[in-house]
């Protein structure tokens, strides 16, 4: 099985830890990073798509035996990393009453912003591929809100990808709290974004083992 | 002499209307009060306080939003679920009486009555039929989201400076209980019942009783508010009357002008914004209706805020 990570320096964490701790199995990794969110200075797509090829092309930094293009078809799966925000930091955004409906759309409605969307659907016009999704890990610290806010926020994350046939690749509980902030321990020191070595490595097992599960059946 | 000769242009049909083109109609209104540009305002009634809310916010204005959305949302979704459109999410309010029961509710001067109509698994705020596209999750959640409306509504009369009101119709429905729905059960939720669900078209005395009793209920809460009224131009979109759409649709403008010229007239703190007339008027030929020539159209949205604003600063000099 080929695996096709994109992301942004969150993917870059991830093959930081990939390279201390490499697959066992005959898994074929290839990582394809851009910074910024996949946005240049002037906050458009510097990651172009070339419909031609079926390829996202120019990323500023590839790793893998696939080239420098991110060819869609020569992928089983592909691992979507970072350009979305955390389940906590949704929650902190929507922190107020309102009814599960309007919580619901607006979740899916930040979802569908976050650049990583523009990724799922270009993939998803010509591959069949599983695709898995991991968010930024939660900042450590922002004002927290309560920790129940938090896990329905990221409950209803995984619900609007799975209508888009995309498995959400959760924050492993080991590096949170309780209110679903990332433990301090697993972020970088003095970078409230960045997982620490410890963290990417538990954030790679955790995409390991959603490879290894059956691929969710689509709810939609 | 007499007391025509010295009349200003803008009081002889000659002058004023004939002798111009419409876009040259102007001093429609003169204000009797200021609203600058820090002084919070909040809309509610008719649908046509949207327009009045939107106008507000384009200028920079103070329109006080007392029940926001988050503010990642975008303003489609949030007006979808009934955020941005009214300072409050009580969704329209057409009849002065509906705008009463609103107030008596927030101050807890009646009681709220526990009706609420289900739809599949969903629950309906027969209050408000549409202001959540699927319903709510339970009742418990219909009464909660609604108070938190009423506390809105609260701080929209305790902390603004004008209440604009926008007076949409004189038909109502009522249930035999005495409450007032704000659109005919079953028509967007709820199941009609004609031994419980009562129609009123309402008349002036009604109208004008209940707007008498919204203002002086807010001026007993807020003795510094002042109100704004206005009568939408848009027809009714249907009658139970039994008279013809249009025949119904005047009388019940018309009973709404007449009330807000009653209770303007008698109050300096409440003035009457003529918007109802520049829409309506033959003078300027439906030019601001939609094909529908139900809906106003944005031309006539920017035309009928020019003359408000210009009516301002004519007034009042430039907003601050």
């Amino acid at each position: 099985m080929t695996v096709c990570v994109i992301g942004n320096s969150h993917a870059g964490s991830l093959l930081k830890a990939f390279n201390t701790l490499p697959d066992a199995r005959q898994l074929d990794w290839a990582f394809y990073s851009a910074a910024d969110s996949y946005r240049d200075n002037a906050g458009l797509n510097a990651i172009a798509y070339d419909a031609k090829q079926g390829a996202f092309v120019d990323f500023p930094y590839h790793r893998g035996n696939h080239g420098p293009n991110a060819v869609i078809g020569n992928h089983d799966c592909f691992v979507l990393v970072g350009a979305h925000p955390a389940p906590v930091r949704m929650a902190r955004w929507l922190n107020q009453e309102m009814s599960d409906r309007f919580r619901a759309a607006a979740v899916a409605e930040i979802c569908r912003y976050a650049p990583l969307d523009r990724f799922v659907r270009l993939i998803r016009q010509s591959s069949p591929a599983r695709i898995l999704l991991m968010t930024r890990p939660a900042p450590s610290r922002d004002q927290p809100v309560p920790g129940a806010d938090a896990a329905i926020t990221e409950e209803l994350i995984a619900e609007y990808w799975a209508t888009r046939d995309v498995e959400l690749v959760r924050q492993p509980a080991v590096t949170m709290t309780r209110d679903g902030m990332t433990r301090p321990a697993f972020h970088k020191p003095n970078d409230n974004q960045h997982y620490s070595p410890e963290g990417a490595m538990l954030a790679l097992q955790a995409v390991r083992v959603a490879l290894d599960a059956p691929r969710a059946v689509r709810t939609s | 002499m007499h007391p025509y000769h010295d009349i200003p242009p803008k009081s002889r049909w000659k002058d004023a209307v004939a002798a111009r083109s419409p876009f040259d109609v102007s001093d429609l209104w003169d204000p009797k009060f200021p609203i600058a540009q820090g002084t919070p305002v909040v809309t509610f009634g008719a649908g046509v306080a949207q327009q009045f809310a939107r106008a507000l916010t384009a200028r920079g204005m103070a329109w006080f939003d007392a029940e926001p959305a988050p503010r990642i949302v975008s303003k489609r979704l949030a007006q979808q679920f009934g955020y941005r459109r009214f300072s409050a999410r009580t969704a329209a309010i057409d009849t002065p009486s509906l705008l009463l029961q609103w107030l008596r509710w927030a101050f807890a001067e009646a009681a709220i009555p526990g009706e609420v109509w289900i739809k599949g698994e969903r629950f309906i705020d027969p209050f408000r039929p549409q202001i959540e596209p699927d319903g709510f999750a339970s009742p418990e959640t219909v009464t909660r989201m609604r108070d938190l409306t009423l506390a809105a509504l609260r701080d929209c009369v305790t902390k603004s400076e004008v209440f604009v009101f926008a007076l949409g119709q004189t038909e109502s429905w009522f249930h035999r209980d005495g409450y007032e729905y704000p659109i005919c059960p079953g028509t967007a939720g709820g199941t009609f019942d004609r031994d419980r669900h009562i129609f009123v078209n309402q008349r002036f005395s009604q109208v004008h009783a209940a707007l008498g009793e919204a203002i002086t209920l807010m001026r007993r809460h807020n003795p510094q508010i002042r109100i704004l009224l206005t009568v939408s131009p848009a027809p009714l979109i249907a009658t139970n009357s039994g008279d013809h759409i249009l025949v119904a649709t005047t009388q019940s403008k018309s009973i709404l002008r007449a009330a807000a010229a009653e209770l303007s007239a008698a109050q300096a703190f409440v003035d009457y914004f003529p918007g109802y007339e520049i829409v309506s008027a033959p003078t300027f030929r439906g030019m601001f209706l939609e094909p529908d020539q139900q809906s106003i159209s944005p031309a006539g949205v920017d035309f009928i805020m020019r003359c408000f604003f210009d009516a301002q600063e004519r007034m009042f000099g430039m907003h601050r």
